[in-house]
């Protein structure tokens, strides 16, 4: 029976990527260009699809270059021998590496082509479990090239993603047409339509966070959706649930339903998946995600979360609020907006996540409890993380590498830079970006 | 967290194929096919042991699957996402911090004794 190649997500940490073009770039003695080599990790689904994480980057020492002017760079066989033995002592998988220093989307060159795949079978056959291949960069963009047991079959991954602040995509089939939606948005950048026919987002949480979410991203444009939520409406939902109707609530209709019968009223060819449980059991289509929202009260969901994201390179931003009440005193509303950025500081370095807090909550069975909830502050936080998600994808305030963590007074109805970035490193020592995709034991 | 070798060895001897994971900023001991008291089913599963505090817990013991034929337990780690696979640990609480690895897996396996 013949069977179908799989389809691979290629994810990149910025730094690494920015450390492979700095090498890449140097000039080598004699030879033309220079060649580097990715480790990555793969997670294989169970719907065929792999994500790949490049975890590592490594440089080629000038002695392992040959002069030989029939190519732009010649690099001797114990340098693949190198990269066969670490892919069998890590049980990480082995890409080459070049740049064309050109903009737009490379391709393999004839010479590319001619010496490429058989580098790749030898890293594959060191170890088929694992993915190995070739990549080239250009100034802007990436092909890859994934060795697949069949050897006359290469695989271009579906989407390759460098992951920082802000991200890069390449997508593999998106062919995005202009469309008035876009008219009075195109200070976005001239590549908006390609980014929102593109990214998918996942939002974990339909509530009064999650569904002013949905409804934002919508009207932007974007076009793929993994929702999830495995409740139902109920009628003390209405006080804010974007989208949620009186009928819905006899109806008893799931929270996911509602919000993909809300996107689809604003884009009807929004390619929406909602599923009916919590995230930890359906992680897969969660990792397929590019971006990841969490709109959830308990801290314990927000840490697991967290982790997932930062295991499968996907930048995650947390929402949330809260109603404090001193004796005496009015009513305080009080709420946060967090971007956790792979490979920057996470939510423990923000000390938003504390072992105290986790420990209140373990103290009572993991119930962040019924919550004050209003549909006002729930607007502001969701659209503060709609305008970073959006920066994110596009980078049209042309920030790099910033930390966001936002802090709102809803009695004020001031949304601030929390104090606590001033002392934050924009580093992380709670995640590793070499530790990234499923752990092999 | 550094764990100390010796007693890495002494667990080594009851699990000899064990690995240390970190995440999140926590030392993980992965140990694959673990015998689990004889009352349990199925008598092995890989297993991960938190040696340091989190979530409330001195030490945890986190299985895959729910063993059958135990004492009932309160499961309020269920589904929980750790190094990329999916965990369940029950509630069960060990308030001497002093124990040597052996030590707490041991009084951690005790809820699954009938």
């Amino acid at each position: 029976m013949k069977s179908t190649p799989p389809e691979y997500i290629m994810r990149i940490p910025a730094s690494i990527y920015k450390q492979a073009i700095d090498d890449l770039k140097r000039p080598h003695p004699f030879a033309f260009e220079r060649v580097g080599f990715f480790s990555t990790s793969v997670s294989k689904m169970h719907n065929g699809k792999c994500i790949v994480t490049i975890t590592e980057y490594h440089s080629l020492a000038d002695s392992q270059y040959i002069d030989d002017k029939n190519a732009g760079a010649v690099i001797s066989s114990e340098s693949i021998r190198q990269c066969m033995q670490r892919i069998l002592k890590t049980k990480k998988g082995c890409f080459h590496v070049h740049l064309h220093n050109h903009s737009g989307k490379p391709s393999p060159s004839f010479t590319d082509l001619s010496s490429l795949p058989s580098v790749a079978r030898s890293f594959f056959n060191a170890n088929p479990d694992l993915c190995s291949g070739y990549l080239i960069l250009s100034k802007n963009s990436f092909y890859a090239s994934i060795q697949n047991p069949n050897p006359s079959v290469s695989i271009e991954p579906e989407r390759i993603t460098i992951v920082g602040y802000p991200m890069s995509f390449s997508f593999k089939s998106i062919n995005a047409k202009k469309s008035d939606h876009h008219d009075r948005q195109t200070f976005l950048g001239e590549n908006l339509e390609y980014l929102l026919e593109g990214v998918r987002v996942g939002i974990v949480g339909m509530g009064g966070g999650g569904s002013h979410i949905i409804q934002q991203l919508a009207h932007i444009g974007i076009k793929n959706y993994v929702l999830f939520d495995d409740d139902i409406i109920e009628r003390s939902n209405l006080n804010r649930l974007v989208g949620g109707w009186d009928s819905d609530v006899a109806k008893k209709s799931l929270k996911v339903n509602i919000a993909k019968r809300l996107i689809r009223k604003i884009l009807p060819k929004a390619v929406v998946n909602p599923i009916v449980l919590r995230w930890q059991n359906n992680p897969e289509e969660l990792q397929q995600c590019d971006i990841v929202i969490g709109c959830m009260d308990a801290f314990t969901d927000r840490e697991q979360l967290e982790a997932e994201c930062r295991r499968f390179l996907m930048p995650y931003i947390d929402i949330g609020m809260d109603v404090f009440q001193l004796p005496g005193q009015a009513p305080h509303i009080a709420g946060q907006v967090i971007l956790s950025m792979p490979g920057s500081s996470c939510m423990r370095c923000m000390q938003f996540i504390t072992e105290e807090k986790l420990a209140f909550e373990a103290g009572k069975y993991g119930v962040a409890g019924n919550r004050p909830q209003v549909v006002w502050p729930n607007g502001v936080l969701a659209s503060s993380a709609v305008g970073i998600l959006i920066d994110l994808i596009t980078g049209w305030t042309r920030q790099e590498n910033v930390l966001k963590y936002l802090t709102y007074d809803g009695n004020s109805g001031v949304v601030v830079k929390h104090p606590r970035l001033n002392y934050t490193k924009n580093e992380c020592t709670h995640f590793c970006l070499t530790e990234t995709g499923t752990k092999i034991f | 967290m550094k764990l100390l070798e010796d007693q890495i060895e002494e667990l080594k001897r009851i699990s000899p194929s064990l690995s240390i994971a970190e995440e999140g900023g926590f030392t993980y001991i992965f140990m694959k096919n673990f015998k689990l008291p004889e009352n349990c089913t199925p008598a092995t599963m890989d297993v991960l042991l938190l040696p340091m505090f989190k979530d409330g817990y001195n030490y945890r013991l986190f299985l895959p699957q729910i063993p059958g034929n135990i004492p009932s337990l309160n499961w309020n780690a269920r589904n929980v996402r750790i190094l990329g696979h999916t965990w369940n640990a029950c509630s069960w609480a060990i308030t001497r911090t002093d124990l040597r690895l052996i030590e707490m897996l041991s009084l951690l396996l005790k809820p699954l004794r009938k």
